[in-house]
């Protein structure tokens, strides 16, 4: 009997440490605070934006993103504590996988760095538990206003925007060429869409395909939606409000497009994995057309220099795209400097400096002053993106942060749809499944309300 | 008189404990003080995010009652291990067998057939193996040299747990160096006695070397077990639990449900379960030992 407790004892300590090493696998850890400046060289009182000028402060930052984000942040960070010798870095990037399951983590533990770059989807979740802090004392004059609420709460400002994206498609422009094709446009329909999938299929043969399916990307159905008048996703109160007939519809034509072989059959779906140079179906050649954000613009286009072409999402009987914000910073509410990270954000959005080392890598700036001052510095890439978003821009539908406690909606959503992909599911079950967990979602934000 | 004796073997029970105190703050730090944490967590709603709640028997009775997704994962992971262990353990006596001939360069084939255990489960070797059985991967190339259009093996859900398996099977090494040991303590004479017996290779493998080996085969049943119930870093990297969580194994479910879905409370419970389940496949594979397995020492007696 001993014997099989300490095997269970033990199996428990594998199982906790497997664990352990799964949430830490998914992040490249790479800190490079700033080599020049050790706190030992900053004991020269500088004048700085934060209250402690001269003490020295070690902030800790994290953000996601491409290698194109990662230097020109950890660029920026050595900037500031130039201008700031007291004020250094700790900076922890990774790719989006497994981003959020880390910062929960670091939560739990009370080591959550100090000023963290947030996602829409997460805003509400995580200030309904109380862990970001208010910021609004940020100097946030030369931004948008409208775009300002993407980053508040109840009035309270506790993201602060980082760049302004628009969803919208990217083709492969010299395989539509040498096919002879109409290019999609950014005003081209659904209809337009089907036709270039039969046309474009007639030409490319049996195993290359015409778009990536992202049926089971929340995105895109919510796009579909938006494009045929029916409206966001989720009510004014938080609730999920998809349309049965729309959705339906929407994954029938799917369906019919996959089994014609326009959209990627579900297995090179299923590995399919955006800007990977080998994993994304259009960049490997797959396919070619799928949906992008602008500020991705210059990331695909560092994969294949010149190969690709932007066009907004396919109109029905309104637009089907948005502008939204790329990015957050947000400060930890258990931050033990606060003031110095609010200082970095303000500093971040409005200096030209900045503004300059960044360029796009997270969207237009949201400075109008800093955009005017980038502009004619623009590179082909950055025009390409800028000019995406300007097309999308004009009847461009509105965006609104996922509810409280649906920030994890998307996934469970892209299960379901994965099953209509291979076929275990028909999209008539599927909404069922849809409406199921819709409900136990439902019940987990109510119950987190109370 | 038994006072006294027992005195005595308490003499002096302060050195002792310090003598193991290096393991024994490990152990309570680091394995007993989590196993309490969890237990207790299993009884709340804790998030990881926000201070835990009470809840009683709700973890339990939702995961049994109203969760799709457990009998699911269940179902995947016990024949991930039914068929994991046997296979595992086949290949592993296999090869072993190979090993323990008197050949030339003996010692330098152990090594390197041994080398992939040294790296196995690493992610690494993960990125590797999701490579080599992708859609263009090498082992479609091979395949395809010999006329064959291969599948997409890890990416298709007839396909995708049967190609985990294939990796846990592969990394038979610690179970083979256990199984060469105890070959090579089988006494040479049985061998040369049933030879002259007349008995063949194949005779004397299920008459000889099976049931002198029970004893290992049983130890290398359990750890396989416990590993296999336990896999993660391969459905994690290798497939993410996907397609159409074809290879959720239930260890997957447990960390996505804690660090995903902040359910922290719900999935101590999960934990608890399969601590529970694990125990109890132990225990039955224990039970039936003494059918099957020999122990010299008891005479050549089942156990």
């Amino acid at each position: 009997m001993a014997r099989k407790w300490s095997i269970a004892v033990a199996s428990l300590l594998v199982l906790a440490t497997v664990t352990a090493c799964g949430n830490s696998n998914n992040s490249k850890d790479a800190s490079s605070a700033s080599p020049g400046a050790s706190p030992s060289a900053s004991t020269s009182a500088s004048p700085s934006a934060s209250g402690g000028a001269g003490e020295p402060v070690k902030l800790t930052i994290a953000w996601w993103g491409s290698q194109a984000r990662h230097d020109a942040t950890q660029k920026a960070l050595e900037q500031y504590t130039a201008l700031h010798p007291n004020v250094t870095f700790e900076s922890t990037f990774s790719g989006w996988d497994g981003y959020f399951d880390k910062l929960a983590v670091q939560y739990s533990a009370g080591s959550a760095p100090d000023i963290i770059q947030m996602d829409a989807a997460y805003v509400n979740d995580y200030v309904s538990r109380g862990l970001l802090a208010d910021i609004g004392s940020i100097n946030t004059a030369d931004v948008d206003p409208s775009l300002m609420e993407s980053g508040k709460v109840n009035g309270v400002l506790y993201a602060q925007p980082l760049g302004v994206a628009a969803i919208g498609m990217v083709y492969d422009k010299t395989v539509v060429d040498k096919l002879g094709l109409k290019a999609p446009d950014f005003n081209w329909t659904w209809d337009d869409y089907y036709a270039f999938g039969q046309e474009a299929k007639a030409k490319l043969g049996n195993d290359k395909y015409v778009y990536a399916d992202q049926s089971a990307d929340l995105v895109d159905y919510t796009a579909y939606q938006y494009s045929m008048g029916k409206g966001y996703i989720y009510d004014a109160e938080g609730n999920l409000a998809i349309d049965k007939a729309t959705w339906i519809e929407y994954q029938t034509k799917q369906k019919e497009l996959r089994d014609a072989g326009i959209l990627t059959p579900p297995d090179l779906t299923t590995t399919d994995k955006e800007l990977d140079p080998q994993l994304d179906n259009v960049v490997n050649g797959n396919a070619i057309v799928r949906h992008l954000f602008s500020n991705q613009v210059g990331a695909i286009d560092a994969l294949k220099p010149g190969t690709y072409e932007y066009a907004s999402l396919p109109k029905g009987s309104e637009a089907g795209g948005w502008l939204k914000p790329s990015m957050f910073w947000s400060v930890n509410a258990q931050s033990k400097h606060q003031e110095e990270a609010k200082a970095f954000i303000d500093w971040f959005i409005n200096d030209l400096e900045a503004g300059k080392t960044l360029g796009l890598t997270r969207g237009t700036p949201v400075s109008g002053e800093i955009v005017a001052a980038l502009s004619p510095e623009y590179s082909e890439g950055d025009k390409k993106g800028v000019e995406f978003m300007n097309q999308v821009a004009p009847d461009a539908q509105k965006f609104v942060n996922d509810p409280v406690g649906y920030g994890n909606f998307k996934n469970d959503y892209k299960l379901i749809v994965e099953k209509i992909q291979f076929g275990s599911s028909t999209p008539e079950q599927a909404y069922e499944e849809l409406l199921k967990k819709a409900g136990e979602y439902a019940a987990a934000a109510a119950a987190a309300k109370k | 008189m038994q006072t006294k004796v027992r005195q005595k073997r308490w003499e002096s029970p302060l050195a002792g404990y310090l003598f193991l105190s290096p393991w024994l703050l490990g152990f309570i730090l680091l394995t007993l003080g989590p196993i309490c944490m969890s237990l207790y967590y299993s009884f709340t709603d804790y998030s990881l995010l926000s201070a835990p709640n009470w809840v009683g028997l709700d973890n339990y009775r939702k995961i049994f009652t109203t969760d799709d997704t457990f009998p699911h994962t269940l179902k995947i992971t016990i024949l991930f291990v039914l068929l994991t262990v046997p296979l595992r353990l086949a290949f592993a006596l296999l090869i072993a067998m190979m090993l323990n001939r008197p050949i030339r360069g003996i010692a330098y084939y152990r090594t390197m057939v041994y080398f992939p255990s040294l790296i196995g489960t690493s992610i690494a070797v993960s990125i590797l193996w999701k490579n080599i059985f992708g859609r263009n991967g090498f082992v479609n190339d091979v395949l395809g040299f010999f006329g064959i259009s291969g599948k997409s093996w890890i990416a298709d859900p007839k396909y995708a747990l049967g190609t985990l398996i294939l990796m846990m099977v592969w990394q038979f090494g610690s179970s083979m160096i256990i199984f060469l040991a105890g070959l090579k303590q089988i006494p040479r004479d049985l061998y040369e006695a049933a030879s002259v017996d007349g008995a063949s290779k194949w005779r004397q493998f299920v008459r000889i070397t099976l049931p002198m080996l029970s004893p290992i085969i049983l130890f290398n049943a359990v750890q396989s077990l416990i590993n296999s119930f336990q896999m993660f870093t391969q459905a994690f990297v290798v497939t993410n639990g996907g397609p159409v969580h074809s290879t959720y194994v239930y260890v997957m479910y447990l960390y996505q449900t804690a660090f995903t879905k902040f359910q922290m409370g719900y999935a101590s419970a999960l934990a608890w379960i399969l601590l529970f389940l694990i125990g109890a496949f132990t225990a039955v594979l224990f039970a039936t030992s003494r059918y099957w397995v020999f122990y010299e020492t008891q005479g050549g007696k089942r156990g």
